[in-house]
C-alpha cells in the first residue's frame, strides 16, 4: 500500500495539472462550440511568465502568481475571444481547428521571441514550500509543497467553478449559453458576455494548471505543455467534451495512474519503455472509436441553429484562358531559371536550404492533396513522413536496400498506415478525425519512433554513403538537388494531374458536399481512404528525400508538432494548390534560414510568422499567398480588358 | 406521353415504416408506394414527418421499424451512396453543391460515377487520360441544354445565385439516369417564377423520360403543377391520398393545413 | 391540465409606460428583405401591430412567417428595411437588446433550456432582478398560475412532455410580461387541449395590455384570437386587414393559383413558356430542346444492368 502511494503521489501534480485542462477544454467547448486547441500555449504563456517574473526579475511568487494566473490568464482568453474566435462561424470547425493550431504552434515560439531563449528553471510552488516535507502518509510516503499546492490549487479551482456554475445566475447563463446561444438572448442575456466570462475563467484555468505544473518540472519547456494538452484532450474526449466532472475523474486517473504503473513496470520492459508513455494516446483512442457522442460533435444541438447562413464558399478561382497561358509559361520559366541558377552560382550553403525546401515541398504536397482537395484534416504528415524514412533506414541496414528503392517501399507502408489510420476513422469528421489523426502521431513519437529497433534510439541512424546511388551524398555535387527536383516535379506533376482528373474531382465533391456526393452514388469511404493513402505515399516520399539530405534519420525530424506546424504553413501560403505547398516548402526554409543573420532569440519567429497567417484562414481559407495573387490575377485581367478596348492585345510579362 | 402505371408493384415499397426521435414519433407506421415513371407529392403541415420519411428513404437516418423496398431491394441497410447507385436521384432542401465545380464539371463527376466508377481512376489520372470524351461530353450537354443551363455550364456554382444551383443539382440527379427521383423543397428560398421554372422541368422531365418522381414540398401550386397523386401526412402518419383536386377538398386535409374543423 | 387556468396575478400587468399613449403602433415593420446566405426568404414585407393588439400572421409553409418572427426579435439580420420598436429603430439590435427592450419571442418548436431544470428556466427568463425576494415572488406567481409546473420544478426540462414545454415557454414569457410578444407556431404539434390552454393565455396576455404577433398555421385558431391579420405569400404580403377578410385570403394563397383559375393538370404548354422565361432572364435566347430526346434510354440501361 505504501509503495503504490510512493509511486502514485508523484502522478498527482500532472493529474490535477491534467484536470484543470480538461474540465477547461470542455467549459469552452460547451459555451462556446470552440475546441481550443491553443489551450496548452495558454498554459505554457502562464507558466514561463510566471517563472521569468520569479526567478529573473525577482517577483514574489504570490505577486508573479497574480500577475501570470489572474490577469495574464484570463487577459489571453479575452484576447482570443475578441480578436480571433469570435469571428469565425460557428459553422466553420476547420477554421477554429486551424486558428486553435496556430496558437500552439505560435504562442511558445512568440515567447522565445519576446524573452529570449533562456532555460528558466526553479519554478516555486505555491502556498506550500517544495522542499518541505508537509507530513507523511501512511508511515513514509513524504508529501511536500509541489504535491500539496497541485492538489489544494484544483480543488479549489474545482470547487470554484461548481459553485460558480451551479450557484450563481452567470453559471445558470453558461449553462443555458451552452445549450444554445441564441435561446438564452431571447431571455435577454448578453450572450457575447458570457462568452467572453468562459473565455477569461478557461484561461484562468488555464494559467492554474501551467503554474500548478511548473515546480514538477525541472524546466520550463512548451513540449510538457503540448503533452498535457494530449492528456487532457483523452480526458476531456472520455467526456465528449460534455460532463466536467468525468473530465477531471479521467485527467487525474491519466495522470496518477500513468506514474504509478512506471513505478511498478521494470524499466527495461517494452511497456516501459513504449506503452507507458502512450498512455494518454491510448485513452485518446479509446475515447475517439468508444464514445459515441464524438462522432456527433459536429451536428448541433442548438434548436435555433437553421438561423445561421451556411458557410461561405472560398473565392472561385477563374482566369481568362490568355492570363492562364501567360502564367504557365511564368512557371516553366521559373523552373528553368531555379534550375540553371542552383547549378550555377548559387553558393553551395543556400543550395543545401533550398534542397531541404524541396523535400519539404513534397511533404506539404501531401497536405494540398489531403486537405486542400480532399478537405479531410489530418495531424499525422511528418509521422508519415517518418514511417516511411525509418522504413528505408531499416531496409538499408539490415538488408543493405538501396535507400531510394527503400523510399519507395517506406512509401508504400506510410500509404499502408495512412489508409489504416483512414479505416479506422472512418465514422469522424472534423474535430473527431484532427484529434484521431493527432493521437495516431502522438502514439508514433512516443512508442514506436523512439524504439530502438526503428530509429537506434534518439541518436536515430546515420545515413551511409554506400547506400545511396548516384553519389547523393558527395559534398559539392548537384546530384541530390537534381534528383530533389525530378522527384519533386514528378509528385507536383502527379498531385496536380490527380486534382485535374476524376479522382481530384471525385475529392472535390466530397469536400464541397458529402451529403452531395453520396447523393450522385459517390463512395465516401474509399475516396477517404485513397485520399489518406495517397497523401501518406507523397509524405513519405518527401520524408525519404528529407533525411537523404540530412544524411541521418532521428526521431526528433519527425517530432508530431511538426505535424501540426506544417498544417498551419500550408494553410498560410494555400492550401488548395500546388504551387501553394511549393512556396511553403521554399519559403519555410529560407524565412529560417535568413533568421539565421538576426539574434539568436529570433529563431522563433519563423513560426510565429506562418502562426501568424494561419490565424487569417477563417476569412480566406485559400490562403494568404493564394489570395494575393488571385488579386494581381483580376487586376491583370482587368488591364487586358482596357487594353483590348483601347489597342490590339500586347501583353508583356507575367502578371 | 407516358402515363403512370400506378402504385401496383411499384418502383419504391415503403411499409410501416416507423421512426421516433427520443420519445417522440415522428413517422408512425406509413405505407407509401411510388410506381414507376408515376410522380407523387408529399405534403402536410410543419412537423407532420415529411422529412423525417424522406430521409429515410433516402438513406440520411434509419427507421426504427418497417421495410424500405426499391426495385425489389431493400435498402434500409444501406448507405446513402450505394442506394444512389441503385437508382434513386435526389435534390436537396439546403443545396448540396461543390462550390468550386464549374457546372459541367458537376454533371462530369456524376456521369464518371455513373460510368466509370471502380475503374482504375487514378491510373488514368496520373498518365492524363482523365479528360472527358466526346461521348461524356454528349451526354453531358444533352441534360445541360435539357435543363436549361448551356450557358452557364462552365461557371462554377460558388458565382450562380440559389435558383440556378437547384438546376445544377436537378441535372447532377439527372446525369445519374435515375429511376426515380427524390426532390426535397426545391421552391424553398425561391421566389414565384423560380419556382414555376423547377416545376416545370421536373413535370417535363418526368413525362418525357419515364422518371418517377416522389416530391416533397409546401407549395401547392409547385405540387399540383408537377404529380399525379398526392399523399398528405399530419402527425407522423398518412391521412389522406389520391388526386390532388380530390384530396385537397378532403376535410381530414383542410384540418391539418388550415386548421379548420 | 387544461382544467384551470387562473386569471393573471395583479402583479403581471404590464407596466403602463408613460412615453407610448394607448393605441400608438408598438411595433413596426418596413420593407423588410431578409434571408439566409443565399436564400431569400422576405421580399419586402410592411406591417404594424398597434399597443394591446393581436395580429395574426399566416401563410403556408415557407411563406416566410417564421423568419419575419426572427427578424424582429433580431435573431435574423435583414438585408434591408426597418424594425421599429415602440418608435425606437432597433434594426440589426442584437437579441438580447430588443429582449431588454420588451419584445419576447417563443420560438417555433423546442424553446426551453432542456438540460435546465423548470425552475433554473423560469430563473433565467426572470432576469437580473433585484433581491431575492423579487425573484421568489414571481416564481410563486408563475406557478400559482401554472400548477403543473409547480409539481415539476426540480425536473429537468428535456424530461417534459412537448405540451409541458410548450406551457413552460410560455411561462417564461409570462413570468416578465413583455410589450409585445412574437409567437412561432405554438401550437405546433400539440394535442387539441393542450392548445386551448396556450390559446386562453394568450387572451390573458392580451387582456393584460401586450401586443401579441401570432404566428399560426391553425388559421381559425389565430383569427379567433386576433383582431387583424397578416398574410405571407412567398415573402410578400398577399393580405393586411381585419380578420373578417382573411379566411378567403388565406384560401386564396393557400390553393394556389393552378386551383381556382384552371382545374385541369398543367400541361406541356406551362412547362415550355416556364422554361423559356428562365433562359430568356438570363439574357440567352436558345430554344428548349432535348426534352423529346432519347425517351428510352433509362429504360434500357436500367434492365440491362439487373440483367448482368
Amino acid at each position: 500500500m505504501e509503495q503504490l502511494l510512493g509511486f502514485a503521489i508523484p502522478g498527482v501534480p500532472y493529474g490535477c495539472a491534467y484536470a484543470i485542462f480538461a474540465v477547461g477544454l470542455c467549459l469552452t467547448y460547451q459555451t462556446t462550440g470552440v475546441f481550443n486547441f491553443g489551450y496548452g500555449g495558454q498554459a505554457y504563456a502562464s507558466a514561463y511568465v510566471f517563472t521569468w517574473l520569479t526567478q529573473v526579475r525577482g517577483w514574489s511568487t504570490w505577486g508573479a502568481f497574480v500577475f501570470s494566473v489572474v490577469v495574464l490568464g484570463p487577459g489571453l482568453g479575452l484576447l482570443l475571444d475578441r480578436f480571433l474566435f469570435r469571428r469565425i462561424p460557428s459553422t466553420n470547425t476547420t477554421a477554429k481547428i486551424v486558428t486553435g493550431l496556430s496558437l500552439l504552434v505560435g504562442i511558445p515560439s512568440l515567447l522565445s521571441v519576446l524573452f529570449g531563449n533562456r532555460n528558466l528553471v526553479g519554478a516555486p510552488s505555491i502556498g506550500f514550500d517544495p522542499n518541505t516535507v508537509y507530513f507523511h502518509l501512511g508511515s513514509d510516503v513524504p508529501v511536500n509543497g509541489i504535491y500539496l499546492s497541485a492538489v489544494v490549487g484544483t480543488v479549489a479551482m474545482l470547487v470554484v467553478l461548481v459553485v460558480l456554475l451551479r450557484g450563481t445566475r452567470l453559471g445558470l447563463e453558461m449553462r443555458a449559453a451552452a445549450e444554445s446561444r441564441r435561446l438564452v438572448q431571447l431571455d435577454g442575456v448578453n450572450a457575447d458576455r458570457v462568452t467572453a466570462t468562459a473565455w477569461a475563467i478557461s484561461g484562468l484555468m488555464a494559467g492554474l494548471a501551467g503554474v500548478l505544473l511548473a515546480p514538477a518540472e525541472a524546466t520550463v519547456q512548451s513540449q510538457d505543455y503540448i503533452t498535457l494538452m494530449v492528456a487532457a484532450i483523452a480526458a476531456a474526449a472520455w467526456a465528449a467534451l460534455r460532463s466536467m466532472p468525468v473530465a477531471a475523474v479521467v485527467g487525474v486517473f491519466i495522470g496518477v495512474v500513468s506514474l504509478t504503473a512506471q513505478g511498478y513496470l521494470p524499466t527495461s520492459s517494452l511497456w516501459y519503455s513504449a506503452v507507458l508513455p502512450a498512455l494518454p494516446f491510448i485513452v485518446l483512442v479509446g475515447a475517439l472509436v468508444f464514445v459515441p457522442g464524438l462522432r456527433r460533435l459536429d451536428e448541433s444541438k442548438d434548436p435555433l441553429s437553421s438561423v445561421d447562413p451556411p458557410p461561405p464558399p472560398p473565392t472561385a478561382d477563374i482566369r481568362t484562358p490568355q492570363i492562364d497561358r501567360f502564367v504557365r509559361a511564368g512557371w516553366w520559366l521559373a523552373l528553368l531559371a531555379f534550375v540553371v541558377s542552383m547549378l550555377t552560382w548559387i553558393p553551395s550553403g543556400w543550395e543545401t536550404v533550398l534542397n531541404q525546401g524541396l523535400a519539404y515541398s513534397v511533404i506539404f504536397l501531401s497536405i494540398t492533396l489531403l486537405t486542400g482537395t480532399a478537405g479531410q484534416l489530418s495531424l499525422a504528415q511528418a509521422t508519415l513522413a517518418g514511417v516511411a524514412a525509418f522504413t528505408a533506414a531499416q531496409l538499408a541496414l539490415h538488408f543493405g536496400l538501396n535507400f531510394l528503392v527503400g523510399g519507395l517501399v517506406g512509401a508504400l507502408a506510410a500509404a499502408c498506415v495512412a489508409a489504416v489510420l483512414a479505416v479506422g476513422s472512418l465514422r469522424l469528421r472534423g474535430l473527431g478525425l484532427a484529434l484521431m489523426t493527432l493521437a495516431a502521431a502522438l502514439l508514433f513519437d512516443v512508442a514506436v519512433f523512439p524504439a530502438h529497433a526503428v530509429s537506434g534510439g534518439t541518436g536515430g541512424v546515420t545515413i551511409e554513403r554506400r547506400w545511396l546511388g548516384f553519389d547523393l551524398a558527395a559534398p559539392n555535387g548537384h546530384s541530390y538537388f537534381v534528383l530533389a527536383v525530378i522527384v519533386l516535379f514528378l509528385c507536383a506533376g502527379g498531385v496536380s494531374l490527380v486534382q485535374r482528373g476524376t479522382v481530384g474531382r471525385f475529392l472535390a465533391a466530397m469536400r464541397g458536399s458529402e451529403t452531395g456526393a453520396a447523393g450522385i452514388g459517390v463512395n465516401l469511404p474509399w475516396q477517404r481512404i485513397l485520399a489518406f493513402a495517397l497523401a501518406g505515399a507523397l509524405a513519405g516520399v518527401g520524408g525519404t528525400l528529407l533525411v537523404v539530405q540530412e544524411t541521418v534519420v532521428a526521431p526528433a525530424q519527425f517530432d508530431y508538432q511538426l505535424s501540426l506546424a506544417f498544417v498551419v504553413i500550408v494553410v498560410t501560403t494555400g492550401v488548395g494548390t500546388v504551387e501553394g505547398a511549393i512556396q511553403a516548402g521554399m519559403g519555410l526554409v529560407v524565412v529560417q534560414e535568413l533568421l539565421q543573420y538576426a539574434p539568436q532569440r529570433f529563431q522563433g519567429l519563423t513560426f510565429v510568422l506562418f502562426a501568424a497567417g494561419a490565424l487569417t484562414y477563417a476569412a480566406h481559407p485559400e490562403g494568404m499567398v493564394e489570395l494575393e495573387k488571385r488579386r494581381w490575377t483580376a487586376r491583370a485581367e482587368r488591364a487586358l480588358a482596357r487594353r483590348a478596348r483601347s489597342t490590339a492585345p500586347a501583353v508583356t510579362g507575367r502578371p | 406521353m407516358r402515363r403512370p402505371t400506378g402504385g401496383i408493384g411499384g418502383l419504391l415499397e415503403v411499409r410501416g415504416v416507423s421512426k421516433s426521435f427520443g420519445g417522440r414519433v415522428a413517422v408512425d407506421g406509413v405505407d407509401l408506394s411510388v410506381g414507376g415513371g408515376e410522380s407523387v407529392g408529399l405534403v402536410g403541415p410543419n412537423g407532420a414527418g415529411k422529412t423525417t420519411l424522406f430521409n429515410c428513404i433516402c438513406g440520411q437516418l434509419r427507421p426504427d421499424k418497417g421495410s424500405i423496398v426499391f426495385c425489389g431491394r431493400e435498402l434500409s441497410r444501406l448507405s446513402p451512396w450505394r442506394r444512389a447507385r441503385l437508382g434513386i436521384g435526389r435534390t436537396f432542401q439546403r443545396i448540396e453543391v461543390f462550390p468550386e465545380l464549374t457546372v459541367r464539371d458537376h454533371l462530369l463527376v456524376a456521369d464518371r460515377v455513373r460510368h466509370r466508377s471502380g475503374r482504375a481512376n487514378l491510373w488514368r489520372d496520373l498518365s492524363n487520360r482523365a479528360a472527358p470524351s466526346a461521348e461524356e461530353l454528349g451526354r453531358v450537354e444533352g441534360v445541360l441544354s435539357m435543363v436549361g443551363l448551356v450557358e452557364l455550364a462552365d461557371v462554377p456554382v460558388a458565382a450562380l445565385d440559389l435558383g440556378t444551383c437547384r438546376l445544377v443539382e436537378l441535372a447532377r440527379a439527372l446525369v445519374g439516369e435515375p429511376s426515380l427521383l427524390l426532390a426535397d423543397e426545391p421552391s424553398s428560398g425561391l421566389d414565384e417564377r423560380e419556382t414555376r421554372e423547377v416545376a416545370s422541368v421536373l413535370r417535363a422531365l418526368q413525362l418525357t423520360r419515364g422518371m418517377a418522381v416522389l416530391l416533397v414540398e409546401h407549395d401547392l401550386a409547385m405540387v399540383e403543377a408537377v404529380v399525379d397523386r398526392v399523399v398528405v401526412m399530419d402527425l407522423g402518419c398518412v391521412v389522406a391520398s389520391g388526386a390532388f383536386a380530390d384530396v385537397m377538398a378532403e376535410h381530414a386535409v383542410r384540418r391539418a393545413y388550415l386548421g379548420t374543423a | 391540465m387544461s382544467a384551470e387556468v387562473p386569471p393573471v396575478p395583479p402583479n403581471a400587468t404590464v407596466p403602463p409606460n408613460a412615453t407610448v399613449p394607448p393605441n400608438a403602433t408598438v411595433l413596426e415593420v418596413e420593407d423588410l428583405q431578409a434571408g439566409y446566405g443565399p436564400y431569400r426568404a422576405l421580399f419586402g414585407v410592411s406591417f404594424t401591430v398597434e399597443h394591446g393588439e393581436a395580429v395574426a400572421l399566416l401563410g403556408p409553409n415557407g411563406a416566410g412567417k417564421s423568419t419575419v418572427a426572427r427578424v424582429v426579435s433580431g435573431l435574423v439580420r435583414p438585408s434591408a428595411g426597418r424594425v421599429r420598436l415602440e418608435g425606437r429603430d432597433v434594426t440589426g439590435f442584437a437579441p438580447w437588446r430588443i429582449a431588454r427592450a420588451g419584445l419576447a419571442h417563443v420560438p417555433e418548436g423546442r424553446a426551453v433550456f432542456t438540460t435546465l431544470s423548470v425552475e433554473e428556466n423560469l430563473v433565467l427568463a426572470l432576469g437580473r432582478r433585484g433581491s431575492r425576494g423579487d425573484v421568489a415572488a414571481s416564481l410563486a406567481a408563475v406557478y400559482e398560475r401554472f400548477g403543473v409546473l409547480a409539481d415539476l420544478r426540480r425536473h429537468r426540462a428535456g424530461t417534459l412532455s412537448g405540451g409541458q414545454q410548450r406551457l413552460l415557454s410560455l411561462a417564461k414569457v409570462l413570468a416578465v410580461p413583455p410589450r409585445v410578444l412574437v409567437a412561432d407556431e405554438l401550437s405546433l404539434g400539440l394535442a387539441p387541449s393542450v392548445v386551448d390552454d396556450v390559446y386562453e393565455n394568450l387572451v390573458a396576455l392580451r387582456g393584460a395590455g401586450a401586443a401579441l404577433l401570432v404566428v399560426e398555421q391553425q388559421v381559425e385558431r389565430a383569427l379567433a384570437l386576433a383582431s387583424r391579420a397578416v398574410v405571407l405569400d412567398h415573402g410578400s404580403v398577399a393580405y393586411d386587414g381585419p380578420v373578417a377578410g382573411a379566411m378567403e385570403a388565406v384560401a386564396r394563397v393557400f390553393a394556389g393559383p393552378g386551383v381556382t383559375s384552371a382545374s385541369g393538370t398543367r400541361g406541356a404548354d406551362t412547362v415550355g413558356v416556364g422554361a423559356r422565361t428562365w433562359v430568356a432572364a438570363r439574357g440567352g435566347n436558345r430554344p428548349m430542346t432535348g426534352y423529346g430526346e432519347e425517351p428510352g434510354r433509362r429504360r434500357s440501361w436500367r434492365t440491362s444492368r439487373r440483367r448482368s
